[in-house]
């Protein structure tokens, strides 16, 4: 008789007997009903202990010898940017062996940090037996001037070399993440990796790719291209590095086995690249294709037609019709076999598509259609949905969510009559969609943000979210509709299943939050303002392939924006947290008038987990944003040259980015003026604006760097005859009652006067003008700096969010419109989505400076 | 069809052949013994614990065969217990031991989460507590060990 797995040899003679281990005591005095056994045999504990994170697992390898034995191992398994200190180097040189997985960072515009090829060749030496690497770079020459520039392909390729001399033809996963490969390094690098089953190129340019196609990689069963991700020279803006369709062939030609493979921001592959490719591999499994808008649907069609074993599909700010989802629907087979499926940001995307989806696949467990503005509740109608086995549903801002319409914007405000109408329709789809979301008794993941409706979750849904017996995480933020109060209570207290909860925060307020997890133990809530909103939909995006949604307690991932965040948050410490009050009440730099808001702050600085953005609550102050940006374009264009009518699609993409690092660059300001005690002013910008030119470089030069000092200080003066600073400070006044109106006008307009891309926006948003001009009169000397930047934070959120809502109006029009300038409507997709890539990596960096800050 | 398994106390237990053959244990015996009436001797299981151990291999009858994605990426693994699982597990550990040796690997797979909950945010003097282990290192030793891999604790 054949025996099971190997643990099981040992078992047999141990088992019989019931006697604790290494326990001298018997089982008596245990206090759960676990009797020591599982632990004799050191296969099962290192079972136990292998989903348990790093600081269980330190703690449990001092519990004792055997304890240590197995926990060591798993503890130092995975290494995920080390610190960097002499101690950790000693354990290194200790356990280095057991490291399989090695995360790397490097940042090289500090003069402390090594060269990254030193420290890389260092941390090499010490792990033998490494077979995963990640390498991640703040890109070469973005925190610096030309100097590192002309450095970085050195650099790049010094690390290239390191890596092939030591551990390269061991290595089983690679991500460079690095910079730009020459064509020389890349074609010398490639083939050493003789056992390479994975690999991960962020920001390649065609050579590389070509360079790997060439390469003659037997294992080679993963692919993820990500392009221009932040690469130095800007890969988007001259778009013949990228790699098309020919390469894509190729790529299929060489590696025909290929299982996984992801394609990210290519506008250059259109649907003979995606044929080609499937006409040779016929293998995927996984395959995702975000922000390629020249691909279409035929082309999808043709690779999900031809990858007859496809599981996973991830079609992400895609122009895939519904066509794709009834090609995927139309045979049972394929049907059948599709595990996930996420078609978010898919603007073309309708119920009828999705509805297909899941009258069709029976075995579906993932299932995301987030934005896509298309999709109604009608996907809830009657008959049931057969994938009754699904975990994850994200059906976040659907039905004209409240990011992407017009409407859904003057709603906020209270003004459009329109939506009591639409409600009457919303309320009777409401029970027909609790009653399809009943009948997901395995669903773990919902996520329900951004909704245009009421979602009556504790009188109409009570019954469906209680069934839900496996629901652990909950995301309902950015209710257009804030929750009552009972439903929150409800759902934070009433579904024992559930651990992770995500509210927006008009929903919820931070000390309420306390409250409620002092009452369920079980559960951490989390409130997200519009700003974690949208950077979680962007870091969603990107994520990697593995897992389309992360394991909320254990993820690394979700892990990084909640957390890191809240280090900010923590770091910042009273600034930030005083500065963003300063935009909904009264406050004064030093100190809070609104007691509540006082309270909060408060409590949140002990709080690592929370970022709360309550101060952004009333977020779409209604038409202040846009009419901010409308008057300052003006202005920007004496700026910024590059900028004209002409250009409209392109400018729209590109301001966003400078915006945006703006806003939360100011955050790391505000940080570092922590340390120095911020008094000047001038000299921070420019060196915490800098690493962000490299990567748009073309576009963003003169906006960056030029107009950047006049963006804060110039345009006010013309406009408002005041110095700056008095302007600002205005606001800040603990007694003014009417502080926030003007406040968020100012902000606004301060934000807008960034954006050069002013004349592209609707003619219908004007400003006045006269909210400033009253506002200029009684300003006073003392300019807070601080309320200053994180004020502009926020206010370059809100003209972000307010772009977007713009950009998906004017794409769901001109997708309408079908066809008739194809061309130019995907361009000027493809733009701003790399803006938006842009923007991403600028997110990572600077929170990767935060955390090299910290002592 | 069913076959008889016999538990360490000689207690007989007639179960379905497709339940008992959620054990890859009694499967790789029944093919090797072919067609056979004769019962199936189970001497490491008591019969307490065999009972659980069917009771879990009856609701989980119809589950797909498990093939998990072998990951040995700790950082994918998932801590999470379907709540008739949880609620099955707080009877008896030792059913671990049986999973393990009848090799039932998602029902081990559940029994080493319910363990892994338990020692979730425990001290290490709380976990010897709990389990009844006797710290047997020098504190020098401790101390070494807690030094080592102090960098893990904040992650």
């Amino acid at each position: 008789m054949s025996t099971g797995p190997s643990p099981l040899t040992a078992f047999m003679d141990t088992s019989a007997t019931t006697a604790p281990e290494a326990a001298g005591s018997t089982s008596t005095t245990c206090p759960s009903l676990l009797t020591p056994p599982p632990f004799r045999i050191p296969e099962i504990l290192t079972y136990i202990l292998s989903t348990l994170s790093k600081p269980q697992l330190a703690a449990c390898s001092t519990v004792s010898r055997a304890w240590k034995d197995a926990a060591i191992p798993l503890l130092w398994a995975h290494v995920d940017n080390p610190p960097r200190s002499p101690d950790f180097d000693t354990s290194l040189a200790k356990n280095g062996h057991y490291v399989v997985y090695l995360d790397l960072y490097f940042v090289n515009t500090r003069a402390f940090v090594p060269p990254a090829h030193v420290y890389l060749s260092k941390i090499l030496s010490l792990t033998p037996n490494v077979r995963h690497l990640y390498l991640t770079s703040s890109y070469p020459g973005q925190g610096a001037g030309p100097a590192v520039l002309a450095d970085a392909s050195n650099k790049v390729s010094t690390v290239l070399s390191v890596i092939k001399d030591t551990v390269a033809s061991q290595l089983i996963g690679l991500r460079l993440d690095i910079g730009d490969l020459s064509e020389q390094d890349a074609r010398r690098f490639f083939p050493t990796l003789k056992a390479i089953h994975e690999l991960e190129l962020i920001g390649c340019r065609q050579h590389v790719v070509d360079a790997v196609v060439d390469s003659g990689l037997r294992h080679l069963v993963k692919v993820v291209c990500l392009v221009g991700a932040g690469t130095a020279s800007g890969v988007y803006t001259t778009g013949d590095s990228v790699f098309g369709d020919e390469t894509m062939e190729e790529l299929g030609r060489s590696f025909p086995g290929l299982q996984d493979l992801g394609i990210f921001n290519n506008y250059r592959i259109t649907l003979t690249g995606l044929t080609g490719f499937a006409y040779h591999c016929k293998t995927l499994t996984r395959f995702q294709l975000q922000c390629c808008p020249y691909v279409g649907s035929d082309g999808i069609s043709a690779l999900i037609k031809a990858s007859t074993g496809l599981t996973h599909l991830s079609l992400g700010h895609s122009s895939a019709h519904d066509s794709v989802l009834m090609d995927l629907a139309s045979s049972p087979e394929r049907a059948s076999r599709l595990l996930s499926l996420s078609v978010s940001f898919s603007p073309l995307i309708t119920t009828a598509g999705i509805r297909a989806i899941v009258d069709s696949c029976f075995n579906l467990e993932e299932l995301d259609f987030e934005l896509c503005p298309q999709v109604t509740l009608d996907i809830f109608s009657e008959p049931a949905w057969v994938c009754l086995g699904l975990k994850m549903l994200n059906m976040s801002n659907i039905h004209g969510g409240s990011a992407s319409s017009g409407d859904g914007r003057r709603a906020r405000s209270g003004l459009h009559p329109m939506l009591t109408l639409a409600y009457a329709y919303i309320d009777s789809s409401l029970k027909d969609m609790y009653q399809q979301l009943s009948r997901l008794s395995k669903l773990r993941e919902l996520d329900m943000c951004g909704l245009p409706f009421h979602l009556d979750l504790l009188s109409k849904g009570r019954d469906a979210v209680e069934g839900l017996k496996c629901l652990r995480v909950l995301r309902l933020s950015e209710q257009m509709f804030p929750l009552e109060l009972q439903d929150v209570v409800w759902l934070a207290t009433r579904l024992p299943s559930l651990r992770w909860l995500e509210l927006g925060d008009e929903s919820i307020r931070n000390q309420f939050r306390t409250m409620l997890m002092e009452v369920n133990m079980n559960i951490q809530i989390f409130i997200v303002g519009k700003r974690n909103h949208f950077r979680r939909a962007l870091q969603r995006r990107h994520q990697h392939p593995e897992s389309p949604i992360p394991d909320p307690p254990s993820s690394t991932f979700t892990g990084n924006w909640m957390y890191d965040d809240g280090e900010e948050e923590d770091e910042q410490g009273q600034d930030l947290g005083g500065d963003f009050s300063n935009e909904s009440g009264p406050t004064s730099p030093g100190g809070i008038t609104n007691d509540e808001a006082q309270g909060i702050d408060e409590q949140e600085h002990g709080d690592q987990q929370v970022h709360i953005d309550y101060q952004f609550s009333p977020p779409y102050a209604p038409d202040t944003d846009s009419d901010a940006v409308e008057d300052n374009g003006d202005d920007n264009e004496e700026g910024d040259p590059d900028v004209s009518g002409a250009n409209l699609m392109y400018s729209f993409g590109g301001v966003t980015h400078p915006t945006d690092c703006r806003g939360y660059l100011d955050n790391g300001d505000d940080q570092s003026e922590d340390e120095s005690g911020y008094g000047v002013e001038e000299p921070m910008e420019p060196e915490d604006e800098e690493p962000y030119e490299p990567d748009d470089e073309e576009p963003y030069e003169p906006d960056d760097e030029g107009p950047y000092e006049p963006d804060d200080e110039e345009p006010y003066e013309p406009d408002d005859e005041e110095p700056y600073e008095p302007d600002d400070e205005e606001p800040y006044e603990p007694d003014d009652e009417e502080a926030y109106e003007p406040d968020n006008e100012e902000l606004c307009k301060s934000e807008g006067m960034e954006d050069d891309e002013t004349p592209s926006w609707p003619s219908e948003m004007n400003w006045s003008g006269k909210a400033q001009a009253e506002q200029n009169g009684e300003e006073e000397e003392d300019f807070d700096e601080h309320a200053y930047h994180a004020a502009q934070a926020e206010a370059a959120f809100i003209v972000q969010k307010a772009k977007e809502e713009f950009y998906e109006e004017r794409s769901i029009e001109a997708y309408e419109m079908q066809d008739d300038h194809p061309v130019a409507q995907d361009k000027y997709e493809c733009e701003h989505l790399q803006n938006l890539d842009d923007h991403l990596v600028e997110l990572a960096e600077q929170e990767f400076d935060l955390e090299q800050d910290r002592p | 069809m069913t076959v008889i398994l016999v538990s360490s106390d000689n207690q007989d237990f007639k179960v379905d052949k497709e339940v008992a053959e959620r054990s890859i244990l009694i499967k790789n015996m029944l093919e090797d013994v072919g067609e056979s009436d004769s019962p199936i001797p189970l001497p490491n299981v008591t019969a307490a614990v065999l009972t659980k151990v069917i009771e879990y291999c009856e609701h989980h009858r119809n589950d797909p065969v498990q093939v998990p994605e072998e990951t040995d990426d700790p950082r994918k693994r998932s801590n999470d217990i379907e709540e008739w699982d949880m609620k099955f597990m707080q009877v008896d550990h030792e059913i671990i031991l049986a999973a393990n040796y009848l090799d039932i690997k998602p029902l081990l797979d559940v029994g080493c989460k319910t363990v892994a909950n338990i020692i979730k945010g425990k001290t290490p003097e709380e976990i010897r507590k709990a389990f009844n282990i006797v710290n047997d290192f020098t504190p020098e030793e401790e101390a070494q060990i807690k030094k080592e891999n102090e960098w893990a604790e904040d992650r």
